[in-house]
């Protein structure tokens, strides 16, 4: 394999956003040093043309008009009173109209959109808060007035207006039990979460790990290196044969190519006897010798999963069917101990869920790490 | 991102845009640039590359049509046209001879570039498919290895093992990409 180097040389636009889509690579660390870079360069070039166009620079002092001022500070103050007015004959309704409160499970959601309107030069911030089936509506209207007199044309215009007065609305109004888009991550993330809860165990089948009776082992050697390669017997309360393990594996994970190289045949000790060449090119990591389960261990894998981060699963990619969310995927952190550092470390892995559509379950389909 | 979200990021805050921009399309950049100067150039020639891609589309955002379509096409574009820059310019400074079967020859596309083209396509999604089969952290592995070129002990701190781990694990999993890869035609 000394010419693998040469096999993703030259990949084709297509080929080159798949990995970078799957695989990135920049840590935190390199991000940084690049956008600085990138930064420097910027500016660079910015006060490298300022000093070629000098003798074009010229500041026109451009006088707008006093009344102006007072007719943006008059409209503000229209604006204010009518908030003002139609915030208190809001409260007063919802005073009048809100449910009575339960001791059922509280939920809680927040969504907020903004709109700048650049024309009047006033932003709009609405937040939408649903807390047992009433969903508050908070307007936040910005009123910028305080423009500076002199105009000078600058790469960075948003620091040229100040707030000079802020008013809030509040509407109220029930709302159906119907979860909207936005409860739509917030329930996957919940699903997410829930099968994640899976992951130590099929990291366990995929690295071997699996309850194995260490003093029942059976030994061959491997012909690309080798090596020796030592397989324990699968504890056979726990999976009696193999058809068992992988039962019990696709409850999890969907069937995949994987499969070929995790479940390998039957031999028997008259075909492959012990201490022998293994004589399948597959490194299989089970296979059934005389009818027993055996199980190769990853021995070379010693970092292990410690635990999930508190953080929710970050949902992205979802694949809706109409209405029906039927594949997304996950982004969740965990913590690994390093043996070799004695630290722990934290990485960051992407699951592909797809929901089954004969059972309605969801299963992972794949994952990959998503530095 | 779209022009025209990016546009309505730029009004509240330029800066903090550009960090958006940035942090959705560097991991692309980054893999269009290795592309590319994976045989010529360095790590540090590699960050310069991908640094001036960002200096070039920030410089180019202003003047940026509202069309409210992606701008991966943009970047991938600006990033191509640097990284072929650079190659020019490493390949140049280390007396290298520039082959006619270059990508950069291939100006005018003949009828079998294109069937040409469109196989190597299949072939590289195809290798990807299976490199993905391989399963974590094996594909992950195999990738920052040999199409980042990172070293055993980057992969290492990368995923949170040990080197010598990322080191037999590597070996393994080119073994098995082999087997799987023939099992499809390819043979490496």
């Amino acid at each position: 394999m000394k010419d693998n180097r040469n096999i993703f040389d030259n990949m084709d636009d297509n080929s080159v956003g798949t990995i970078s889509d799957y695989f990135p690579v920049l840590t935190d660390k390199e991000k940084d040093r690049i956008f600085l870079m990138s930064e420097k360069k910027l500016n660079k070039n910015i006060s490298e043309q300022s000093i070629e166009n000098d003798d074009v620079v010229e500041i026109e002092n451009y006088s707008r008009p006093v009344w102006h001022r007072y007719l943006g500070m008059a409209a503000a103050f229209v604006i204010a009173v009518i908030g003002i007015g139609g915030g208190g004959y809001l409260m007063h309704s919802m005073k009048k109209t809100a449910p009575e409160k339960n001791n059922s499970e509280i939920v809680t959601e927040s969504a907020t959109t903004v709109t700048q309107v650049t024309s009047t030069n006033a932003t709009v911030s609405t937040t939408t808060t649903t807390n047992n089936n009433v969903e508050t509506v908070t307007s936040i209207v910005t009123i910028f007035t305080d423009i500076p007199n002199t105009d000078i044309a600058t790469e960075n215009n948003s620091d040229q207006y100040n707030n000079t007065s802020v008013l809030t609305e509040t509407t109220t109004t029930p709302i159906s039990q119907d979860t909207g888009e936005n409860n739509n991550d917030e329930d996957l993330s919940a699903i997410a979460d829930e099968i994640l809860e899976q992951y130590p165990e099929i990291v366990k089948i995929e690295m071997g790990t699996y309850y194995s009776d260490k003093t029942d082992a059976i030994k061959f050697k491997y012909q690309f290196d080798n090596n020796e390669i030592t397989y324990y017997h699968i504890d056979p309360n726990i999976f009696p044969d193999m058809d068992s393990l992988k039962s019990f594996y696709h409850t999890m994970v969907t069937p995949s190519s994987n499969d070929l190289t995790l479940f390998g045949p039957e031999y028997t000790s008259d075909e492959l006897p012990e201490g022998s060449m293994f004589d399948d090119l597959k490194l299989y990591r089970y296979i059934t010798y005389d009818g027993k389960l055996y199980g190769s261990q990853d021995a070379s894998d010693i970092s292990k999963f410690n635990t999930w981060s508190q953080e929710p699963a970050v949902i992205n990619n979802v694949i809706y069917d109409g209405d029906e969310a039927i594949e997304f995927t996950a982004l969740k952190s965990h913590t690994m101990f390093n043996y070799e550092t004695s630290s722990l470390g934290m990485v960051s892995i992407e699951f592909r869920l797809e929901k089954d559509r004969s059972t309605g379950k969801w299963m992972i389909s794949s994952y990959h790490y998503a530095n | 991102m779209t022009d025209s979200e990016l546009k309505v990021q730029m009004t509240k805050s330029p800066a903090s845009a550009r960090r958006a921009l940035f942090d959705e399309y560097c991991n692309y950049v980054y893999a269009v640039v290795i592309n590319k100067l994976r045989n010529c150039g360095t790590r540090e020639d590699m960050e310069e590359c991908v640094s001036d891609v960002f200096a070039d589309v920030f410089r180019s955002l202003d003047s940026l049509e509202p069309r409210n379509e992606d701008l991966k096409g943009f970047i991938g574009v600006v990033a191509k046209r640097r990284a072929i820059d650079s190659y020019r310019k490493l390949s140049k400074n280390a007396n290298m001879t520039l082959s006619i079967d270059d990508d950069d020859f291939n100006k005018l596309s003949s009828s079998e570039n294109v069937v040409a083209n469109t196989e190597r396509s299949e072939q590289n999604a195809l290798l990807i498919q299976k490199v993905r089969e391989l399963g974590e952290p094996d594909s992950t592995i195999i990738i920052q290895q040999f199409y980042y070129n990172r070293s055993s002990s980057e992969i290492a701190k990368a995923i949170s093992m040990t080197t010598a781990a990322v080191h037999k694990r590597s070996k393994r999993a080119r073994e098995k990409l082999k087997l799987m890869l023939a099992e499809v035609g390819i043979s490496l």
